[in-house]
């Protein structure tokens, strides 16, 4: 329904209630139940700023306050170009890259109000933006016929971007003795230890590690944006 | 009484395998039996 129609109208789930023999009543209780599914007409790039508990302390609410700011719209609000509906998300287990943006829910890690600022500038002037992992960006309408289990047709589009990042895989490394064991710094101003992947999943939109610490770093202050990087090298 | 380092005490199960070249697809899974169905 939402790849036809870009989100799921009392039409729609009229005519699933009919195919499938289901009262509207019980059609309704799915839609209202899952915050996937769309109630009314959006734009077409959903900017979801994961606002969990994690994601928020590490500046996901810094970032969503920014972003109301800047686009002059709230939550599950969309801009008068029609080109942006900017919501909460809940948690899309990347904490390891918090904060996290979601466009059509392709992940942008590590975000700062500044880099997603510079997002949904790029979206909204038609300049092309690359997720930071996962499949290059498609509308709304095509990402939602996906997540309905069709095949991806795009040629090479599922591992365009290989599989975990460094975040993710840090743990692993360090039980296979292939990182040293470090402490996480308590303190903002303790030194910090060299990165070794700093580029590898940099993106126009989405800063590497080397710009922006992830989640295994302790929290600084660069919830605001602020650069804390030239303390610690 | 000995204390183990945190690396050896903590041995990954559900990451076991994110470092392969294919982690995401099905082979990958069913290689390392983490899928039967």
């Amino acid at each position: 329904m939402q790849s036809e129609e870009g989100f799921v109208s009392r039409t729609g789930i009229r005519f699933c209630a009919e195919l499938l023999d289901l009262t509207t009543a019980e059609v309704t209780a799915v839609v209202t139940f899952y915050t996937m599914y769309r109630r009314k007409a959006s734009g077409d790039y959903q900017v979801g700023v994961c606002t969990n508990t994690l994601c928020a302390v590490m500046g996901g609410d810094a970032i969503f306050d920014d972003l109301k700011q800047h686009l002059g719209v709230g939550n599950d609000e969309t801009t008068e170009d029609g080109k942006v509906t900017l919501e909460h998300i809940e948690c899309n287990a990347a904490c390891d890259f918090a904060p996290v943006v979601m466009v059509n829910w392709e992940f942008f890690d590590n975000q700062t109000p500044q880099s997603a600022r510079q997002l949904v500038d790029d979206l909204i002037a038609g300049r092309e933006v690359a997720p930071t992992r996962g499949a290059p960006l498609c509308t709304y309408k095509e990402t939602a016929r996906i997540l309905a289990g069709f095949p991806d047709e795009r040629e090479g589009a599922v591992e365009a971007s290989g599989g975990a990042g460094p975040a993710s895989l840090a743990g692993l490394r360090l039980h296979r003795g292939e990182s040293a064991a470090r402490v996480v710094p308590q303190r903002a101003d303790s030194p910090r230890a060299p990165r070794d992947e700093a580029d590898t999943y940099a993106t126009p939109t989405s800063p590497s590690p080397a710009e922006h610490p992830s989640s295994h770093d302790a929290p600084s202050t660069n919830a605001t944006g602020t650069g804390t990087e030239e303390e610690g090298e | 009484m000995t204390v183990e380092p945190a690396e050896k005490l903590l041995a990954p199960v559900l990451s076991a395998f994110w470092d392969d070249p294919r982690s995401w697809t099905l082979d990958t899974y069913r290689r390392h039996e983490a899928i039967r169905a």
